[in-house]
């Protein structure tokens, strides 16, 4: 079959979304189907830019190339489902949240002016319009499929993604927190410092890079966090694997997550997740002392957390083990039959 | 984005009214919503403008005269406008307009038509064809996009040519409680709700319910609604038939989920929704509707459907019927109804998709030519020509995503803001405070000197003593429990300023910046129920208040006006949104008022009533407002119980907490006296406010149900404020301060100007018998004030509403013609406010304005008024240019004692006057009893020798002021020959110097014998003025001392001097003998003079050796 994934990418910026469409195309090559990954350029703003920018999608004649038909189109997130093709499937990381769920807070992008609410309602307009037109819908979880039935009325089945290929190993419970994942003020790293200061026994690792890092190491240094708070950059899967191998647990917690592949990473190394009770997607893996723990989304309740595990290093053992059972169930071989038997 | 509202809103009675105010809360939630007050036509400064049209003139012909003057959004109620807009053209004399209107619907047979209808040879259209001829053409002109309901009318406008966007939105449902349904006797019970006239099919349906009727003879039909005009509806009373008027909304909600099946037919429609079937829906009734315009698109489980044919009333009856015997179908549509009306008619959903067609309709235009623009220009850049199949494509996928122009209107520009308009209001805010500061101070420069006594002699004294040494003493001592805030803050005057007369000046400028703040509060607390602009204007009348005069007096008016509509602020922010937060804001606010006057104490009552008030409004359970504001109440009930434990742990009465006023604790009551000096009180606030505002809140307070959230808060709020406070005033007038206390109860005055400006911002309303009766009270209560006793010296002060009354009864009227003109000037202003039309509404708080502006100036120029009244005070104290005169001649530090004699009724003046203006007048002492006023003075004693004890010890002061006849001893520094005041320098403990005998009191007649004793004398000399009587005496006096005599002709002077010589006690003693001596009733006819009279003594002049 003849199979064109569709993603957008920002400019050097590199994150779950880029993994997990690589995943995808590798792993629809390893069952012998050609697959190419297009992608366009990327950019949500200013103002109306957004809409010219899937308007671009929209240009696109994906039918067939070089003469040859493509029989299915795999588009994951917006705008790139926005794309024309007769087949075509949409495996939904997640809308343009800053339109929806995220608009008039601190991570909103439009305004209160007539055209910042009019060119909201225009990518809502659009998602309705591109999103009903697909054969198929997929979500990666529970929440971005409640999301999008909520915003436009229309049914998407769950289908979580299953994590990148590491060396996943199990080696100690070291007493670090490991938090991994792009540097953004959604993904709340910033809980997890306010968390250090508020306990000074506990340490983290923190994994990743993005916009938000230069700020996010000033607030340690506010915090006085010198040698308890270490920020890696990005990371070689060699080294992720190793401090996944390594840590206590693993803190996922950005405000109401899609869904996230970092909880399943921590689970195939058996280590426990710590996230909060407004995560969103997380939750529909991390169970509260069965996982992991889920806390209130407070500094001191994250340092309760924390500091808990790092005295109760069998439980958080078991419940990394408990993680991994869900995580293994889990598989490309079930994700791609549910995307191909739809198309 | 901010959207204009057009709207009629309860409680005018229709169901679009009815229909905004349910929207409109969860509305908000999504836009920035400004409500067009009723009548406005002028373009409002919004992105865009939402009318709300329906069939009604009266409700709505100034929607579409202010849509004709800016297009915008409309929300089509009924397709069928035909009387709206004969309403709009004949009901205005605008017969060409009613012509023009049927030829665009219907050409030039149209026209035709309508001129049958001009001559009358044609029955009005509106009332027999309306159907046929819906005259939409000019709303559908103006509409940049629409509105509707159901299909039918989508599809109608669609019909009649609109190109623009339509916007299909349901009619939200109301949110559901608990309804208790009404015990109505008869089963099955069908009900039909709303107003009665044929097109509600009202003749079939009762013939159908007759049917019903033979097989059921339980069965009952409910009619309720009023009738429309010309529709008899009385003659459908048959038997099972039950006629109710208009509902009020809790007995509509009542009555129909008494109802087994509701029932609401329509034909002809107009393309309307019906609020009765939402009501019906929700809670559960099985439908019976007609089978025609919105009423066929229900779900078929939801309603049964009757053809509007010729076998409708068999269907209808047969429909009853299956309803009547079949309690499985009609569950089964209970439950579809409530199931469909969740899922259709939700109100935020419903709200989510106006503010959908809102924002498109502000922005998507601009959005849409944006992004075209951007797509064309790297079109062109790359060479893609216009009309190209590629340029043709680009269209076609513009389209599809919703990003062509298609049908979008062209972008109408908000109306430009004027200049004044783009003032910040912060800046506004500061403009008001600035200039009635500077106003105020200006003002205050024209009172001398305090006069109000002894409250301002109080507080400036109490200033002083904290600013000097941080302790609040009065003459030195710790006397009474005044509040302490306003002392503090008009302190720094007498910290920075060493002379009293520019620390006077300084703190009145406090005093006029403080009050002016005012402004402030006022602002934000009308801003919870008024846009912006009126919520200025809410301000300026707040610092336009007459009582703004106070600004001139050191009282704490000045600082308790402004913390008091601070406490109105955060009662109603606390009601709004009752956060532990808040609520404990709201007790913070309280605590700093009782620290500045004891009253506040009252804020106890008050605050703790709101919520039930509100919950009242709210048609709430009482005990949940309780729960809801656990905070508010357990912090009360903490703070009464550990304010009475402390006062009586040390041993004093709980009426301790009243301060200074603890006496009214103790004061004996009578329910009657209290009932009328509360009625006097009202009718005195009603006068001071110029009635119109007294009015307003009337009506807001009776229709309060009616109204939307923030206006109940805010009259809950206002209620509970005002009728505490006023009930406490009238308490203590009853029995302590017999006039109206308007002083301390004008508090409220910015409560009932922003009820007044809700009146107008809300459209008017003028329910029928409320309004009536509003006015009337309003009107009347000016006549129940006792003039002849209250026009008098104690209103100077206190009762500033009576000054130009008392002003014309000294120049115009009698005072027994002073009620007539109040009462007929109360009912002319109660007319203006039954009458005056909407367009023209603000010229009622002008008239209040008018009214306040000419109160101050008669304040301020009126012989009883503020400036006359203080120059009086001055000079009854101080006859010399320099009010600091004492100061002057012996330095601020200097240490001079009063000594209080007791002269005549305005003595005290001199004391207070001498003693605020001088900072070196210290300690008062008593010689004969205490001076007026209960502060803190030292009674006096005489030693043999004159000297003068306080508490048995000499006093050693350098300078002692005295009245001019208290025989003090010491040199006279200074005089104030005008008020007989004298500066003496002591050289010595202070005494007196002399004692005269035999003179008689207050007079200058002798009896037969005056002694003069001189007290530490070394010797000298006396010299007596001596004159005589010529109508007592026709001979000869004599009058002998020390051997040495003198003659005294009738009515002549004589002055007698004699030696002093020091006795063994050390004083000089002199005795004069008077003969003959005379009684003045034997020897003078009509005399009752009984006193034994000999000469006058004059003046005694002493000389030393």
């Amino acid at each position: 079959m003849r199979i064109a994934v569709c993603t957008p990418q920002v400019p050097f910026a590199r994150g779950g979304a880029e993994i997990f469409a690589d995943d995808l195309v590798a792993e629809l090559r390893a069952r012998d189907h050609e697959v190419d990954h297009v992608t366009v350029p990327y950019k949500w703003y200013p103002g109306e830019r957004v809409l010219s920018q899937a308007f671009l999608w929209r240009l696109l004649d994906l039918e067939e190339a070089d003469g040859r038909t493509i029989d299915l189109v795999i588009a994951t997130k917006f705008p790139s489902y926005a794309v024309r093709h007769r087949n075509k499937v949409v495996w939904l990381l997640h809308q343009f949240r800053q339109a929806y769920e995220l608009d008039r807070t601190d991570l909103g992008q439009f305004g209160e002016s007539a055209e910042d609410r009019a060119a909201r309602r225009a990518v809502q307009r659009l998602d309705r319009v591109v999103l009903g037109e697909a054969r198929k819908l997929f979500a990666t979880s529970r929440n971005v499929a409640d999301r999008l039935e909520r915003s436009t009325g229309l049914s998407a089945e769950v289908m979580p993604h299953p994590p990148q290929e590491l060396p996943y190993r199990t080696e100690s419970y070291d007493d670090f927190v490991l938090s991994v994942g792009r540097l953004d003020r959604a993904k709340r790293h910033e809980l997890l410092l306010d968390a250090l200061a508020a306990d000074e026994s506990l340490r983290c690792v923190i994994v990743g890079d993005g916009p938000d890092r230069e700020r996010l190491e000033a607030v340690a240094r506010r915090h006085g966090l010198d040698g308890r708070a270490r920020f890696t950059g990005r990371v070689d899967e060699q080294e992720l694997a190793d401090l996944y191998a390594r840590c206590l647990a693993v803190y996922y917690a950005p405000v109401d997550e899609d869904f996230g592949m970092v909880p399943f990473e921590a689970f195939l190394s058996e280590k426990p997740v710590v996230t909060t009770t407004d995560a969103g997607g997380p939750l529909e893996v991390v169970a509260d002392r069965r996982t992991g723990l889920v806390c209130e989304p407070r500094a001191a309740a994250l340092a309760e957390a924390c500091s808990w595990l790092r005295t109760h290093v069998d439980d958080a053992k078991e419940w990394g083990r408990a993680g991994k059972e869900i995580a293994r169930r889990v598989s490309w071989d079930e994700t791609i039959e549910r995307l191909l038997s739809s198309s | 984005m901010k959207v204009a509202y057009y709207s009629p809103f309860p409680p005018e009675r229709s169901g679009i009214a009815d229909y905004s105010a349910l929207l409109l809360p969860a509305l908000r939630r999504f836009v920035d919503v400004e409500v067009v007050r009723r009548g406005r036509t002028r373009p409002v400064a919004a992105d865009v403008a939402l009318y709300h049209v329906g069939n009604d003139p009266e409700a709505h012909g100034w929607i579409v005269d202010a849509l004709r003057r800016r297009p915008g959004v409309v929300v089509l109620h009924d397709f069928v406008l035909h009387h709206l807009v004969a309403g709009l053209t004949l009901g205005r004399k605008d017969g060409p307009g009613y012509l023009a209107a049927m030829e665009r619907d219907a050409g030039i047979p149209g026209r035709l038509l309508a001129h049958g209808v001009l001559e009358g040879r044609v029955a009005p259209l509106w009332e027999t064809r309306p159907d046929e001829f819906p005259l939409a053409g000019e709303v559908l002109a103006a509409a940049t996009a629409l509105i509707v309901h159901s299909h039918h009318v989508e599809q109608r406008v669609r019909e009649a040519g609109y190109q623009g966007s339509v916007w299909r939105i349901p009619h939200p449902a109301w949110p559901m409680s608990a309804i208790e349904p009404a015990a109505i006797d008869g089963r099955p019970l069908f009900g039909c709700f709303g107003h009665l006239n044929a097109s509600k099919r009202i003749p079939q349906l009762v013939e159908a319910f007759e049917l019903v009727r033979r097989r059921h003879p339980a069965a009952k039909l409910l009619l309720v609604g009023p009738a429309s005009p010309g529709f008899d509806a009385n003659r459908f009373g048959g038997d099972g038939v039950e006629r109710l008027d208009y509902v009020g909304e809790e007995r509509l909600w009542s009555l129909m989920a008494a109802c087994d099946t509701c029932v609401s037919l329509r034909a002809p429609t107009m393309g309307e929704t019906s609020g009765s079937v939402i009501r019906a829906l929700s809670l559960g009734r099985p439908l019976v509707v007609s089978d025609l315009g919105w009423f066929a698109e229900l779900p078929d489980e939801v309603a049964l459907k009757v053809p509007v044919d010729e076998d409708e009333v068999p269907a209808l009856a047969a429909s009853l019927e299956l309803l009547a015997a079949s309690e499985a179908t009609q569950l089964a549509m209970s439950d579809a109804a409530r199931a469909y009306v969740a899922r259709e008619h939700d109100l935020g959903r419903t709200a989510e998709l106006y503010a959908v067609a809102l924002e498109e309709a502000a922005g998507g235009t601009i959005v849409a030519d944006a992004v075209v623009a951007e797509v064309a220009h790297a079109a062109a850049e790359i060479g893609v020509e216009p009309g190209t199949p590629f340029a043709q494509e680009l269209t076609a996928r513009l389209d599809e995503l919703g990003l062509a122009r298609n049908g979008r209107p062209e972008p109408v520009p908000p109306p430009r803001e004027s200049r004044l308009g783009r003032v910040p209001v912060w800046a506004w805010l500061t403009a008001i405070v600035l200039v009635s500061a500077v106003v105020r101070f200006a003002l205050s420069r024209r009172v001398a000197a305090p006069w109000i006594m002894g409250d301002e002699l109080i507080y400036s004294e109490l200033a002083k003593s904290f600013a000097a040494t941080g302790h609040f003493l009065l003459r030195g001592e710790h006397h009474g429990a005044y509040g302490f805030l306003y002392p503090v803050l008009i302190a720094p005057a007498w910290k920075v300023f060493g002379s009293i007369p520019d620390a006077y000046a300084a703190a009145k400028a406090i005093g006029s910046v403080t009050m002016s703040l005012t402004a402030v509060p006022a602002y934000f607390l009308a801003r919870r129920v008024l846009a912006p602009l009126p919520s200025l204007f809410a301000a300026v009348l707040a610092v336009v208040v007459p009582s703004m005069v106070y600004t001139g007096t050191l009282m704490t008016e000045t600082l308790f006006y402004p913390l008091f509509v601070f406490v109105a602020l955060a009662l109603v922010l606390a009601l709004e949104r009752p956060t532990a937060v808040r609520q404990l804001a709201l007790l913070g606010v309280c605590l700093v008022a009782y620290l500045t006057r004891t009253q506040a104490v009252v804020l106890v009552p008050a605050i703790a009533t709101a919520p039930f008030a509100l919950a009242l409004a709210d048609r709430q359970r009482l005990r949940a407002a309780l729960r809801t504001f656990s905070v508010l109440y357990g912090v009360l009930a903490v703070a009464v119980v550990g304010a009475i434990v402390v006062e009586l742990a040390r041993g004093k009465s709980p009426y301790d907490v009243f301060g200074s006023y603890s006496v009214t604790g103790h004061t004996h009551y009578n329910a009657g006296d209290v009932l009328r000096w509360l009625v006097y009180h009202l009718a005195g606030l009603d006068l001071y406010l110029g009635i119109l505002p007294f009015a307003a809140l009337l009506v807001l307070t009776a229709t309060v149900r009616t109204l939307d959230r923030p206006a109940r808060v805010f009259v809950a709020a206002s209620l509970s404020l005002t009728v505490w406070l006023v009930l406490e005033v009238a308490t203590f007038a009853s029995a302590i301060s017999p006039r109206i206390e308007e002083r301390n109860f004008f508090y409220v005055a910015p409560l009932f100007l922003t009820a007044l400006l809700v009146w107008i911002e809300r459209g008017l309303p003028r329910p029928g018998r409320v309004i009536a009766i509003s006015a009337a009270i309003a009107a009347a209560l000016p006549g129940v004030i006792p003039y002849r006793d209250l026009i008098d010296a104690p209103a100077e002060s206190d009762t500033l509403a009576l000054l130009p009354f008392w002003w014309l009864q000294e120049h115009l009227i009698t005072m027994s013609e002073v009620v007539l003109v109040a009462v007929a000037a109360a009912i002319v202003l109660a007319c203006a406010f039954l009458l005056v039309p909407a367009r023209w509404a603000y010229a009622l708080p002008v008239i209040v304005l008018v009214w306040f502006v000419f109160l101050t100036e008669r304040i301020e120029n009126f012989d009883h008024g503020f400036p006359k009244a203080s120059i009086g005070a001055r000079y009854q104290g101080i006859k010399l240019p320099h009010r600091d005169w004492i100061d002057r001649l012996v330095g601020r530090g200097a240490n001079v004692a009063f000594v209080w004699a007791n002269e005549d009724k305005n003595a005290q003046f001199r004391l207070w006057e001498n003693e605020f203006f001088n900072r070196s007048v210290g300690h008062v002492y008593d010689l004969h009893g205490p001076s007026p006023g209960t502060l803190p003075e030292t009674p006096l004693s005489q030693s043999a020798d004159g000297t003068l004890l306080a508490h048995g010890d000499p006093i050693a002061a350098r300078y002692v002021l005295a009245f001019h006849s208290v025989p003090l001893a010491g040199r006279v520094v200074a005089e104030d020959t005008g008020a007989g005041m004298v500066l003496r320098q002591l050289d010595g403990p202070l005494r007196i110097a002399y004692r005269i005998t035999g003179l008689y009191p207050n007079d200058t007649w002798s009896g037969p014998q005056v002694t003069y004793t001189r007290l530490q004398c070394r010797g000298g000399r006396l010299a007596v003025d001596l004159v005589g009587d010529a109508t007592l005496f026709t001979g000869r006096q004599t009058v002998s001392a020390e051997g040495r005599s003198v003659s005294l002709e009738s009515s002549q002077t004589a002055t007698l001097t004699v030696p002093m010589r020091p006795r063994a006690d050390g004083s000089c003693r002199v005795v004069f003998n008077v003969a003959p001596t005379a009684i003045p009733a034997v020897v003078l006819k009509g005399s009752s003079d009984a006193r034994v009279l000999g000469a006058h003594f004059t003046s005694f002049r002493y000389t030393a050796p």
